[in-house]
């Protein structure tokens, strides 16, 4: 997983937390508001219903549409059981302006003399949708106005707010506890920074300290052992050219010289193990690899005599990468012949 | 040939007072800094084993007496400090050498040899054993005048083992002059071997009238027949 900025992590998750809100909450708002609006128009078309029988009573069923002072509904005649009362969005057809647009029609019925009239009557919904969606469209704009301003004034206070802390970790990347120098963090207006920092300088410190002790305890032991191993060492070798050794005893020491040369060997190794990993040896040196292998085969000049063969190495540089690389085979010395071995190694 | 040894450890220089009468030299011993300085204002010296760490000084101070004398004996340091530092100081004070403890004792007389060579420029270059000859400026050995053709070596085991001829020279210490302490114990034991048995086949073959010998597992010494 790749890792996050601090800054960037927190932004993102701000802005997924307000956003889902912000969904959220004109989910909501437009529900209520079209509830509202519905419910407002609901009451207008009931009112209207009233109306309307009143007058078709009053009248005897004999009425005409221009007698109203609106137009939009339908009396029919039905049979069956009066319908109870029925609100329902639908949409019209508008010459006028060709569009389609969102009415709430009342369905119901009633009876008169007998018979039973289905009523229609329907309601642009017109204005709810407009101030529903034009509340909206401000409010988001508003929202999304505050939002970016929210972004960028949090990028920037978290940037400076988190200066001091990445100061702080650029001076402990570059930190070194093999060298003499201190770590120095500047003073933050922060209190937390402040006892970060100086935590860290306390605990740099300490580690320097333990770092240079060790350092000088692993030289110090090692020197000091050398003496001891040598009268060790050298006793021994003393007593094998004694004639009156048996061949037990000169089994026993020579157990007893190799462990001290084991012994002495780790001591070095110990020594030189403390220096590198100490980072005292600042110089690395190119090597020849040919000059390194002819020096390694020259250990080896008795078995090669022995089994007459001779050992050709060569070095070079690729000619398509121009990689540098080392090969090497054996030959039978006699006539030249070369052996089925082959070592070649290149450089990554 | 007169050797000092300075070297405060009393069990160390027992040990060395003890290895040199074996190998015929006449020595001194003491132990600490004004001691050594009063036998080096007393006495001339061939060889000066030196130890640095001395009870009351600094053992690379009597370098700088001893230049102030203009007695350039032969020193070989004797240090438990192997940093490349401190060699550099003690070879640029005027040493000749500069022994790491803990060391072999063939190891130790063939850099006395070697001074003791150095010092006395004429022709003490080459070695004469038994009827070998080995000249050690153009690497050549030769037996009753007819030179024989080692491997560098093979060279190097027969001149280490004729320098150490009145003892036993141990395996470890043959491995370590001749490779150095670089190399692996189990590696190289092996190694040895391989190198000594074309050697004595060599010396046989050249009619040499000296023997290998192998003491029990512990090392090699060379005797004249």
């Amino acid at each position: 997983m790749k890792a996050l900025k601090l800054l960037t992590l927190t932004s993102r998750n701000y802005l997924i937390v307000f956003l889902a809100l912000l969904i959220l909450f004109f989910g909501v708002f437009y529900f209520i508001m079209r509830m509202e609006g519905s419910e407002h128009i609901d009451e207008i078309l009931y009112n209207r219903k009233n109306n309307i029988m009143e007058i078709f009573r009053a009248k005897g069923g004999n009425v005409r549409y221009e007698e109203f002072s609106f137009s939009d509904f339908k009396i029919i005649p039905s049979r069956g059981p009066v319908l109870h009362d029925v609100y329902k969005d639908t949409l019209i057809y508008e010459k006028t302006d060709d569009e389609i647009d969102q009415y709430r029609k009342l369905i119901t019925g009633f009876e008169f003399k007998g018979q039973t009239y289905r009523l229609e009557i329907v309601n642009a919904n017109l204005e709810t949708e407009e101030i529903v969606s034009t509340i909206i469209m401000s409010l988001g704009l508003i929202f999304l106005l505050m939002l970016v301003v929210l972004y960028f004034t949090t990028r920037y206070f978290s940037e400076k707010l988190w200066l001091p802390f990445h100061q702080t970790l650029k001076q402990l990347k570059t930190f070194e506890v093999e060298k003499a120098a201190k770590i120095e963090l500047s003073e933050s207006r922060i209190e937390e920074f402040n006892s970060l920092n100086k935590s860290i300088e306390e605990l740099t410190e300490r580690t320097q300290n333990a770092f240079i002790n060790q350092k000088q305890f692993i030289e110090n032991a090692s020197h000091e052992m050398q003496t001891p191993l040598a009268v060790i060492q050298n006793q021994l070798e003393m007593w094998i050219g004694d004639p009156q050794l048996t061949e037990p005893q000169s089994e026993r020491i020579r157990m007893l010289l190799d462990s001290t040369q084991r012994l002495s060997k780790l001591n070095k190794t110990l020594l030189l193990l403390s220096k590198i990993e100490n980072q005292q040896f600042f110089e690395t040196e190119q090597n020849e690899v040919s000059a390194l292998v002819t020096k390694i085969l020259t250990y080896f000049e008795g078995q090669q005599e022995n089994l007459r063969i001779r050992v050709f190495i060569a070095t070079g540089r690729s000619r398509r990468k121009g990689e540098p690389y080392f090969t090497g085979y054996l030959a039978y010395e006699p006539d030249q012949k070369r052996l089925p071995s082959q070592c070649e190694a290149r450089n990554r | 040939m007169k050797v000092l040894i300075v070297e405060d450890e009393a069990d160390l220089q027992s040990i060395l007072t003890d290895f040199l009468a074996r190998e015929k030299y006449s020595y001194d011993a003491v132990k600490t800094y004004a001691d050594a300085s009063e036998k080096i204002a007393l006495y001339d010296y061939d060889c000066i084993l030196l130890d640095i760490n001395l009870p009351d000084g600094n053992g690379l101070r009597l370098l700088d007496e001893l230049n102030k004398v203009n007695k350039s004996e032969g020193v070989i340091i004797i240090s438990a400090r192997n940093s490349i530092d401190d060699k550099i100081k003690g070879l640029n004070l005027g040493a000749d050498d500069y022994l790491t403890k803990p060391f072999h004792l063939s190891e130790l007389n063939a850099r006395i040899q070697a001074v003791i060579r150095r010092k006395k420029f004429d022709s003490s270059r080459k070695i004469i054993f038994a009827n070998l000859e080995i000249d050690l400026a153009q690497l050549l050995v030769s037996v009753a005048h007819r030179p024989v053709s080692l491997t560098k070596k093979e060279f190097d085991i027969l001149q280490h083992l004729v320098a150490n001829r009145n003892s036993v020279v141990s395996k470890n210490a043959l491995i370590e002059y001749i490779w150095g302490d670089y190399v692996d114990n189990l590696l190289s034991v092996d190694l040895v071997s391989t190198h000594l048995k074309n050697l004595k086949k060599k010396l046989k073959l050249a009619h040499a009238s000296v023997e290998i010998r192998n003491i029990y597992a512990v090392g090699y010494q060379i005797k004249e027949l």
